[in-house]
């Protein structure tokens, strides 16, 4: 199915100034809306046995930066808002980013040892979304560094839908942080767990295919 | 690559004097001064027939014995564990001086109702009916097995079996609280700590058995009911009540994870008939003991039934010999002296 | 810190959160480009490499997590919670008699974690030893060092009592305010209005003297505890003439039959009940005699379900079977039991000397001696010159009937033995069965086995001696003991666990309570003197039990200057007392008749005070509290019956916020009374006179000076005992040492080697009992026993409790707390259910239309609880119980006491005879509580 897709283009526009972490904040009036179509799932490794009915979700979106931090604007239905993981049966609502650390392309599923991941993960129960680092499934870490906890966000549930802004410096604070570049074209790919009832946690997800995402 | 040592406990639920010193050694060492611990008994005292701690975890399966590993459900705090309730003590003593606003010291959440639930909530209960009533106490720590599904069931690979004494341990920083592990293991030993997001589980207190103590449960057991060694030394007292003499059973060994806690099935004052009558027969039903306790996964339950009775008759014959005046190395074994009797790591 | 309790979290102990998650990392400076050549540079040589060399924190996946694991460096964080600073040694001053050494490990000033010492030295090298020793209660005292419960700073109430309304204090005011409400109370009404009140100076022999000496120095009354809960077996007193006497648990692993009997060892002998469980391994035949299926009872090799109150017809059964098929010890009971002393048929009466001879004492007895065919005078009685038990050639005759010359003409006169075969006969088996509920081939069996089976023991508990009638109780099975020859050697006996009367170093102890001497101390039988003050008014069951009311045995008892009743002239001028000091102690918890204590006794107080490290209920109630240093802030010593070595407490940390040791406390309070410079003239209980001076109580308290410091008075009860001498304070921090010899107070040597048992001194020695007969006596003549209460040998009386409510109500000891402590403790608490429980047999329960975990009201004519049910097939129908030391503050209505009255037995008043004289906590009546009937029924919450 998704695999003869052309990867969408996520462009990250340059608007000078201070950008709010908010998703009414005016530099997404302007900014191109990209839809991404999560398409794939992962049953042998990941969670093992775990079996989900055929499922297409999208998740919308913007990207911008200053010159300085990097701004990405997501937006996804959600009929419900889990946002916690207190109870043994609860698992919250996340959302990732992933663009290979240092080369040019790494394997969708976690990256490899030698051609790690780097990941951007937020979950609806966690203070900030966390950097974390992966070589391969399994692996994925968030990274001990107090440096690359440089990562913000906004976060709202709304009539169904959860609007998701996350910033980070464009400069790696860290090994463990890719850097964002004027002018360079990153792959990008996504993820996206629905928490509640669906459990869907760690491998257990869903996930787009490799995007491009190009930093004006 | 298989471990290179296994550490082993025995306990003889004949000595078993359901005080909890286990429970409470434990939890005073390693789940009690860290947030989200307070449902977590690593180490756990069950009155059987009872429901156990999680609620009915024997019902619960886990990832070997269970078919459809999506079914095996994840036991809820409130239903399966019981919230931990605390206690509005600031306003009833009032001991830094002020006036009380409530008299009446009042648990909070109220374990009220016939949903409440806390992990010694059927004490003594037991079942039958009098005077030929009966229970006994069944301690329960992870079975650190040597086929450990929790292990199997973590996709990080951040639950693990140490080669050194073959504990199994959840790491601590790779643990992503994913809570695959508490759906592998049929036994619901690990917790998850709501407040940490990760899974935690007894740890076999790796700390002291690296300095060749024992483990706290079995330490600081003051009915002497533990055992403690390695699988493989013959000197121990583990090898000879689990090899040598037979006389140790592996708790529910169906559900296929090859366990390496070992329980003496326990005896019981026989029961009267209808007119008052004494009999010969123990109150406890075989057949009931033998649905917990057995030697392997393959074995019948008309074996694990007759092991049963055979582990019953070594011991009593065994302690009518010394009761006569002979010698019994498995009596000897059974009331261990010192803590070195029964404790060799 | 100051002013809080500190933070006991893994934050404050370790002193960060997890080490191993705090790795900081520097940021990179490397330009983008410069890494990307780095990282493709070092790509060519592998993924290893890129990982280490551009230190990623990447993780590897791992392929079969058993065996070899890469990431096995966070293992650090458990080993860092395992580590401490420090440790010191202490135990628990708790009224459990367990006296359990425990080791308390120290990080950062905080006492984090406790720990069984395990290192009494062994008795011998094939007993089980007492390593380790401790309880789940004991494992977490830590709880309540930090806990919210603890008291803080004095505290003075500022509402109605107990309403919970305080303000913080200084000590000077505190103790200024308690010592002139003490000197208005003495100059206003005498100083034997003023009492105190403390629980068993076993349990921490320096803090129960500090309160002790006080009220030795100024006059105050002190109140006995061990017969007041019930614990005191007044079976022992009257027939051993002793406290209590039993063997340490050792000693049990050497009885090849033992009958558990109406004591829940696994409960409330946690420590010791393994030396139960490994005698049954080793061969020996356990029974259990309950009314229910209790814990103990699953480790049995017979459970015998008794019909509750009915056990002295059980071991009267028991004794019938044993005298008919002649499996009695002939010769024992010929040498240590009054069986072959005579009695006149025509009084019931001994044949005394004083009826013999003209000038013939009336403390020396007859046995008839069928060598001679003569009445001669039995060896070893109270007023005989040689104290032995040694009959030499006379062969004193069991049985028969004899004629006698006497002052008074001839006199026929029999054995007690005789006596009591035909007491025994009307209880047959057939008869037995009838009451108790047990099959008569059972008890046959069970008689049979225990009299062949040599040694066998029984081992009573509060099950039995918490009942009205535990006099009979006592007597019938210490009878069975006798009969077989089981009492004063190794692994036989009768031997008693309730409560803790054996402090081993009394001499020693008493040196420092009172060291005016206890003839000049005023003590009170605190049963006597809660029920006058409180107005209990006598229940319709025991009003009718007796030829007179029971308040007119309490009259003739007092006037008689059999039972001591402070202030004096209560009876007849309506005195009261006006202050009561209670420390270490939970008196108002504890008090059966609890309702009618606050109703009548409460108002009379113009002062109460209570000395604790927690709040609890008395305190609650209290005027002013202080705050005690907790069990790991002090010097003190501890022992138990159960044990034979002394250990001490030490100040593992110093006493935290505004705490103070409770010999420091009475030390200021006694500075507090000097200040007052008040003085009076006193006559004591001796008949002597004395002037004291209260502004030189301080000098006097610390023995000028020398006991100023808790360690010191430690030392002197050491240094004054036969048991300790020679040992130190220091050498008892560095190991726990086992007595080296018994005081007189004790019936047995203290063997090297041997585990302690009693009566040996009788059995071995042939030293004399301190009875009347100088024997294990069966049989009392006094005037009361004889002719008004029908008891002069052991028979059984049912139950006393009426037929109003059909639910008995039993308050046992548990598991879960020693009395009210712990009873508040959340982690206790949280394996238990969280509330209050009662337990009822399903049956009864679905009677009562009532489930599992229902609130409930439990209640009869003297009070209602509300407690939550637990329904369980362990009980018998029409039996209901709550295990006891629950807090008034954890019911939403009344106290586990609230149903419960005070009932005084006529027969423990008794003064005046031989060894039945007034002695505290010795003999006096007991406040028994198990005799009470209640009705459960669905509580709902009023909205």
């Amino acid at each position: 199915m998704a695999d003869s897709d052309p990867p969408a283009e996520i462009k990250a526009a340059y608007t000078p100034g201070t950008i709010s972490l908010d998703p009414e904040d005016p530099v997404w009036h302007n900014a191109p809306e990209t839809t991404i179509i999560f398409s794939r799932r992962l049953n042998e490794v990941g969670a093992r046995t775990t079996f989900l009915p055929d499922e297409v979700r999208q998740a919308k979106v913007k990207a911008a930066h200053n010159g300085t931090d990097i701004f990405f604007f997501y937006q996804w239905n959600a009929a419900s808002e889990n946002n916690s993981v207190g109870d043994y049966p609860i698992f919250a609502d996340a959302f990732a980013m992933e663009i290979p650390l240092f080369t040019e392309e790494s394997p969708l599923w976690m990256g490899a040892m030698d051609k790690p991941v780097n990941i951007i993960f937020w979950r609806a129960d966690l203070p900030a979304p966390e950097n974390i680092v992966a070589g391969g499934m399994g692996t994925p870490q968030t990274s001990p560094d107090a440096a690359s906890r440089n990562i913000r966000h906004y976060q709202k549930w709304e009539n169904g839908t959860w609007s998701l802004v996350i910033t980070r410096p464009m400069a790696a604070a860290s090994e463990n942080q890719v850097s964002f570049a004027r002018g360079r074209s990153y792959r990008i790919a996504f993820a996206n767990w629905k928490g509640g009832a669906y459990a869907e946690r760690g491998g257990h997800k869903i996930v787009s295919e490799w995007q491009a995402l190009s930093i004006e | 690559m298989p471990v290179q040592k296994q550490v082993r406990m025995v306990a003889d639920l004949n000595k078993c004097l359901g005080c909890h010193t286990c429970t409470m050694a434990c939890k005073t060492m390693w789940t009690d001064r860290n947030k989200g611990q307070m449902h977590m008994y690593w180490n756990n005292v069950e009155t059987q027939p009872g429901q156990g701690y999680p609620k009915n975890w024997e019902t619960l399966g886990g990832w070997f014995n269970t078919k459809d590993k999506n079914s095996i459900p994840l036991p809820g705090i409130n239903e399966s564990y019981g919230t931990p309730w605390e206690y509005n003590y600031g306003e009833v003593l009032k001991t830094n001086g002020g006036d009380a606003p409530a008299s009446v010291l009042i648990p909070n959440p109220k374990p009220l109702g016939g949903s409440a639930y806390a992990s010694n909530w059927d004490e003594d209960v037991g079942d039958g009916k009098f005077p030929n009533s009966y229970y006994f106490y069944l301690p329960r720590i992870c079975n650190h097995c040597s086929d450990p599904p929790c292990v199997d069931a973590c996709p990080r690979q951040a639950v693990y079996k140490r080669k050194e004494d073959g504990i199994v341990l959840v790491d601590q920083k790779r643990c992503r609280g994913y809570r695959y592990c508490i759906k592998g293991c049929p036994y619901k030993k690990i917790y998850y700590n709501p407040e940490e997001k990760i899974s935690q589980k007894c740890i076999f207190c790796y700390p002291r058995i690296e300095q060749h103590k024992g483990n706290l449960c079995a330490t600081q057991c003051v009915g002497r009911i533990h055992h403690v060694g390695f699988a493989d030394d013959t000197a121990s007292s583990v090898y000879k009540l689990v090899n040598t003499w037979k006389v140790a059973l592996r708790l529910h060994p169906e559900f296929k994870t090859d366990p390496n806690v070992f329980y003496i099935p326990p005896l019981s004052p026989p029961a009267y008939t209808q007119t008052g009558k004494l009999t010969e027969n123990q109150r406890i039903p075989v057949e009931m003991l033998a649905k917990l306790f057995g030697d392997t996964a393959e074995q019948s339950f008309d074996e694990r039934v007759g092991r049963i009775r055979e582990i019953f008759s070594t011991i009593l014959s065994e302690r009518e010999k010394v009761a006569s005046g002979r010698s019994s190395e498995l009596i000897d074994i059974l009331i261990p002296h010192s803590e070195a009797d029964r404790i060799q790591v | 810190m100051a002013g809080e309790i500190p933070d006991i979290s893994n934050k404050a102990i370790i002193g960060a959160d997890d080490p191993t998650k705090n790795a900081q990392a520097e940021p990179s400076t490397e330009t983008l480009a410069a890494r990307h050549d780095r990282a493709h540079a070092i790509l060519e040589r592998g993924a290893q490499a890129a990982k280490h060399a551009l230190a990623l924190d990447l993780l590897e996946k791992v392929h079969e997590p058993i065996g070899e694991y890469p990431y096995e460096g966070w293992e650090s964080l458990y080993r860092e919670q395992w580590k401490y600073d420090s440790f010191g040694r202490t135990t628990h001053s708790i009224n459990c008699t367990g006296s359990c050494t425990w080791k308390v490990y120290v990080r950062n000033n905080i006492a984090f974690k406790e720990e069984q010492y395990a290192d009494y030295p062994d008795i011998n090298s094939t007993l089980p030893t007492y390593n380790p020793r401790g309880c789940q209660k004991g494992a977490n005292y830590k709880e309540y060092v930090y806990g919210p419960q603890r008291v803080k700073y004095p505290l003075i109430r500022t509402g109605e009592r107990g309403e919970g309304k305080w303000r913080k204090a200084a000590w000077e005011e505190a103790l200024d305010y308690i010592a002139n409400k003490i000197v208005a109370a003495i100059s206003d009404y005498g100083p034997d209005t003023v009492t105190f009140y403390s629980a068993n100076p076993a349990k921490f022999l320096v803090s129960y003297a500090a309160g002790a000496r006080l009220a030795n120095l100024i006059g105050g009354v002190v109140c006995t505890f061990y017969d007041w809960v019930s614990d005191l077996p007044p079976g022992e007193p009257i027939t051993w003439g002793v406290q209590t006497d039993s063997c340490e648990a050792a000693d049990w692993f050497n009885s090849k039959y033992i009958i558990i009997w109406g004591s829940n060892l696994l409960e409330t002998r946690i420590p010791d009940a393994h030396f139960v469980t490994a005698a049954r391994m080793h061969g020996t035949k356990i029974v259990a005699i309950f009314p229910e299926y209790n814990p103990v009872s699953i480790h049995a090799d017979i459970f015998i379900p008794v019909k509750a109150g009915t056990d002295s017809a059980l071991a009267l059964g028991m004794a019938n079977v044993i005298v008919n098929e002649r499996l009695y010890d002939e010769n024992y009971l010929k040498r240590f039991t009054d069986m072959p002393m005579l009695v006149r048929t025509d009084n019931g009466k001994f044949l005394r000397e004083s009826d013999v001879e003209l000038e013939g004492k009336a403390g020396n007895f007859y046995f008839w001696d069928e060598n001679t065919g003569t009445a001669v005078l039995a060896p070893g009685t109270i007023d005989c010159q040689d104290k032995t038990l040694d009959i030499g050639t006379i062969n004193p005759a069991l049985h028969g009937t004899f004629m006698v010359d006497t002052l008074s003409g001839k006199v026929e006169v029999t054995t007690v033995f005789s006596l009591l075969l035909k007491k025994l006969q009307s209880y047959d088996p057939a008869s037995v069965s009838g009451i108790t509920g047990v099959d008569a081939g059972l008890i046959t069996r069970v008689a049979r086995e225990f009299a062949s089976a040599k040694p066998a023991r029984i081992i009573e508990g509060a099950g039995v001696n918490h009942y009205y009638h535990n006099d009979l109780m006592n007597r019938s099975m210490i009878l069975l003991a006798a009969l077989t020859g089981n009492v004063g050697v190794p692994g036989g006996g009768f031997d008693h666990y309730v409560g803790q009367e054996k402090f081993w170093c009394e001499e020693g102890f008493f040196k420092l309570a009172f060291p005016l001497g206890n003839a000049k101390q005023r003590f009170q039988p605190t049963t006597l003197w809660t029920y006058v003050h409180s107005k209990i008014e006598g229940d319709p069951e025991t009003q009718t039990l007796w030829p007179r009311p029971v308040s007119e045995y309490i009259r003739e008892s007092v006037e008689n200057g059999w039972m001591p009743l402070y202030p004096k002239g209560t009876l007849d001028t309506g005195k009261t007392p006006k202050v009561l000091i209670v420390w270490g102690a939970n008196y108002l918890n504890q008090a059966k008749g609890a309702e009618s204590i606050l109703t009548n006794l409460w108002p009379k107080l113009d002062l109460i005070v209570d000395i604790d490290f927690r709040m609890n209920t008395t305190g609650l109630y209290a005027d002013v509290i202080l705050p005690s240093s907790s069990m790991f802030e002090k010097w003190d010593l501890s022992t138990t019956d159960l044990h034979s070595y002394i250990n001490p407490f030490t100040p593992i940390i110093p006493p935290l916020l505004e705490s103070k040791t409770d010999w420091q406390i009475f030390l200021e309070l006694a500075r507090a009374l000097a200040n007052t410079k008040f003085s009076f003239e006193d006559t004591l209980p001796d008949g002597s006179g004395t002037k004291r001076d209260f502004s030189t109580l301080p000098d006097e308290f610390t023995a000028h000076g020398t006991l100023a410091e808790d360690k010191s008075a430690g030392q002197f009860i050491l240094d004054n005992s036969v048991e300790t001498r020679g040992m130190t304070m220091d050498m008892l921090n560095d190991k726990p040492r086992r007595f080296l010899a018994t005081y007189d107070g004790w019936t047995s040597d203290i063997k090297e080697g041997e585990a302690y048992y009693a009566f040996q001194r009788m059995f071995e020695l042939k030293h004399p009992l301190s009875t009347l007969t100088g024997l294990q006596q069966f049989y009392i003549d006094h005037d009361w026993y004889l002719t008004e209460f029908h008891e002069e040998l052991p028979v059984y009386k049912p139950p006393v409790d009426g037929t109003k409510y059909k639910l008995r109500f039993l308050t046992p000891h548990g598991r879960w707390s020693i009395h009210s402590l712990w009873r508040d403790a959340k982690y206790q608490l949280r394996l238990q259910r969280g509330y209050p429980l009662v337990y009822l047999n399903p049956d009864d329960a679905a009677a009562r239309g009532l489930s599992d975990n229902d609130s409930v009201e439990i209640y009869n004519d003297s009070g209602a609880i509300i407690a939550n049910l637990c329904i369980s097939p362990r009980m018998p129908e029409g039996l209901t119980l709550m295990y006891q030391g629950w807090e008034r503050y954890t019911f939403k209505k009344g106290g586990f006491q609230s149903p419960t009255t005070i009932r005084i037995k006529p027969t423990q008043l008794v003064g005046g005879y031989g060894h039945l004289k007034f002695n505290p906590n010795y003999w006096g009546p007991t406040g028994n509580q198990k005799d009470t009937r209640v009705e459960i029924r669905k509580y709902e919450e009023v909205k």
